[in-house]
């Protein structure tokens, strides 16, 4: 086959060029975190010594120390907020997305228009009168203050997506649903939630992983270590442990953990949502 | 009375009338089918009957109730769409049972109402698959089986078999036909496929932007067609429509002249001598033999049959149906001539029957 080739040097020339540029792009990439773990099982002096280099003892109790000092709690409530986001997130987001596609009503494409506009606004504009908010309600200092700015300012782009994605759903199994008697609440739940799967996994990853590193609310909503989030929590974390580098290398280590777990396990549906979305 | 009434039925969209007033008699068992060109109204004035478009003037009729403000369903039809629109993540037989599901219709008799339809479908293999594991052929007959779970008073069918292969439509024809027979129910049909019509039907609607054109028993539409457009809507290959101008007439009958084909006509309304009239024969019903002289532009051969493509002397087109053995001149000279008492006689202007 290659003899069919008109310049087959070339071919392989670029076939090269093109590992080469995606090999330095994966390292780029890859790279920090693979430093960030070999370090977390260093002592401070060991990492000074050589930085690059494999640990000479793997200090596996860096990360029980990490543990002990406070960073369980931390990912407890980053687990807490982010699933709460994400569930509250995509609930709303799928009965606006099914209304936006299937149902007519007055004004829609100007409430549409509305809500894509929400993803416009920066959340920094809005941080003095939502603490302000926060402060008249109660909830500052407490999950909600983290779980309902983050579920307000994700809706608009995951409502973006599933409605996207919906509307490749043909509509003839709405009516066919309907001849079979459902009503909108039953087509939605055993039609259309099904179907939107795909799409669900997809943006609920992308809503985790935003909610998983979000810093700005963490930072000025909540203030007791109770509800600190994992962002928040290893930043004071740092600031206590400025002499151990190993113990904050292996807390950094544990705070992306989870997420990083969660992207690798749903990868596959992560990919396939994406693009299912973007042609439709 | 009529089992099914559909009395001045209209549908607006804005200022524009998809539908504009359709009177159809529906007796009970009929199978009626709803036939037209693209755009004439047959799928909305179907969507209207079931529900999923709402009436904007008339009234739909069903065993003596009035249908238009009721719920779809609750009218008592089922249909089966031109996508079939099989739920993707259920399986054949979850399909079939999500009207009984939503119905609450006790397990047991769901499952006997399942087992029936799948028994008359053939279905019976197939019951756990989902409809990606289908054929087309297999994916229709489960859009069917959905509709006749729910037993209903009468049957839509929204083009079914256009999405099938040639042999495959045959089969399904037939199919259909047998199911007709066997569940004794009322069915409306609508397709643009004029086979299918004649086929199936007990009685055809004809249908052209939005108004009824003709409405009767297929062969009554075939051999006595009300206007010009059911003439040449239906019968495959089309019936020829040719210029013509009336040159005597007695009683009940008229001769006519095309361009050289002379033929006379029995008609209900006798033109003037010297009428400008369109005269209507279909391919089958001329014969090579001694009358007008054409010339032949091309020709099909199918074995059986041979289509000739021809034209007359003053350049109108013409097809004529042969013997499959027919042997051309070298110059596609050819002479043609009626068949008695099988042609049509139009009105130049209105183009009514005359």
């Amino acid at each position: 086959m290659a003899a069919a080739r008109p310049f087959p040097a070339l071919a392989v020339l670029n076939r090269i060029l093109l590992w080469a540029v995606f090999l330095t792009l994966a390292v780029i990439c890859v790279y920090p975190m693979v430093w960030l773990f070999l370090n977390a099982f260093k002592t401070t002096n060991d990492m000074f010594a050589a930085t690059w280099g494999l640990p000479k003892v793997w200090h596996w109790e860096n990360f029980s120390t990490a543990w002990n000092y406070g960073i369980s709690r931390y990912l407890l409530n980053s687990l807490v907020v982010t699933t709460a986001t994400v569930v509250v997130e995509l609930s709303l987001a799928t009965m606006a997305a099914y209304a936006l596609v299937v149902l007519n009503f007055r004004a829609k494409a100007a409430i549409y228009t509305l809500i894509l506009g929400g993803a416009i606004l920066p959340p920094e504009v809005s941080l003095i009168p939502l603490f302000r908010v926060m402060a008249e309600t109660g909830l500052y200092n407490t999950y909600f203050a983290l779980i309902l700015p983050n579920v307000a300012f994700g809706l608009p782009f995951t409502t973006f997506l599933i409605r996207a994605y919906m509307t490749g759903i043909p509509g003839e199994l709405r009516e066919a649903a309907l001849m079979d008697g459902a009503g909108e609440a039953r087509i939605f739940r055993e039609v259309y939630l099904p179907l939107c799967r795909p799409i669900l996994a997809s943006a609920g990853l992308i809503s985790a992983m935003r909610v998983w590193n979000e810093f700005i609310f963490a930072l000025t909503f909540v203030e007791s270590e109770s509800v600190k989030t994992v962002t928040i929590g290893v930043m004071s974390f740092a600031v206590a442990l400025r002499a151990d580098w190993g113990v904050l290398m292996a807390g950094l280590a544990l705070s992306i953990l989870p997420i990083l777990a969660t992207f690798l396990v749903m990868q596959r549906q992560f990919v396939g949502g994406l693009t299912s979305g973007a042609v439709k | 009375m009529a089992y099914m009434q559909i009395k001045g039925i209209a549908k607006r969209y804005g200022t524009y009338e998809a539908v504009r007033g359709i009177d159809i008699d529906i007796a009970e068992r009929e199978f009626v089918v709803i036939v037209g060109p693209s755009g004439c109204g047959k799928s909305t004035l179907l969507r209207m009957i079931a529900g999923l478009e709402s009436i904007s003037r008339g009234d739909l009729v069903i065993d003596g109730q009035r249908m238009n403000d009721v719920r779809p369903a609750d009218r008592g039809i089922a249909m089966v769409f031109q996508s079939y629109a099989l739920y993707p993540h259920k399986t054949v037989e979850q399909n079939m049972g999500f009207a009984l599901k939503v119905a609450k219709t006790p397990k047991d008799e769901a499952a006997r109402k399942i087992a029936r339809a799948a028994e008359i479908l053939q279905l019976g293999p197939l019951l756990k698959r989902l409809p990606k594991e289908l054929s087309g052929g297999q994916r229709q007959r489960v859009a069917i089986g959905r509709a006749i779970v729910r037993n209903p008073k009468v049957f839509l069918f929204d083009e079914p078999l256009s999405n099938l292969d040639a042999s495959l439509r045959l089969q399904m024809r037939i199919e259909l036909a047998q199911l007709h027979r066997e569940l004794q129910a009322t069915m409306v049909y609508v397709t643009h496929d004029q086979i299918e019509a004649m086929t199936l039907a007990d009685k055809i609607v004809v249908l052209r932007d939005g108004l009824v054109e003709q409405i009767g028993a297929p062969l009554e539409i075939y051999r006595r067609p009300a206007n010009t457009f059911v003439a040449g809507f239906i019968g495959s290959p089309k019936m020829n429509l040719l210029k013509a101008r009336v040159t005597a007439t007695v009683a009940g009958q008229a001769r006519v002249d095309a361009a050289g084909l002379v033929c006379d006509v029995a008609v209900d309304h006798l033109p003037v001598i010297g009428a400008e009239v369109t005269l209507g024969i279909r391919p089958e019903h001329l014969a090579a033999g001694p009358g007008a002289p054409v010339q032949v532009q091309a020709s099909e051969r199918l074995g059986g049959v041979t289509y000739a493509y021809a034209r007359l002397p003053d350049g109108q087109s013409l097809t004529v149906q042969l013997d499959g053995e027919h042997d051309f001149a070298a110059d596609g000279g050819l002479t043609v001539q009626p068949q008695p008492g099988r042609a049509h006689l139009f009105s130049g202007d209105s183009g009514l029957r005359l």
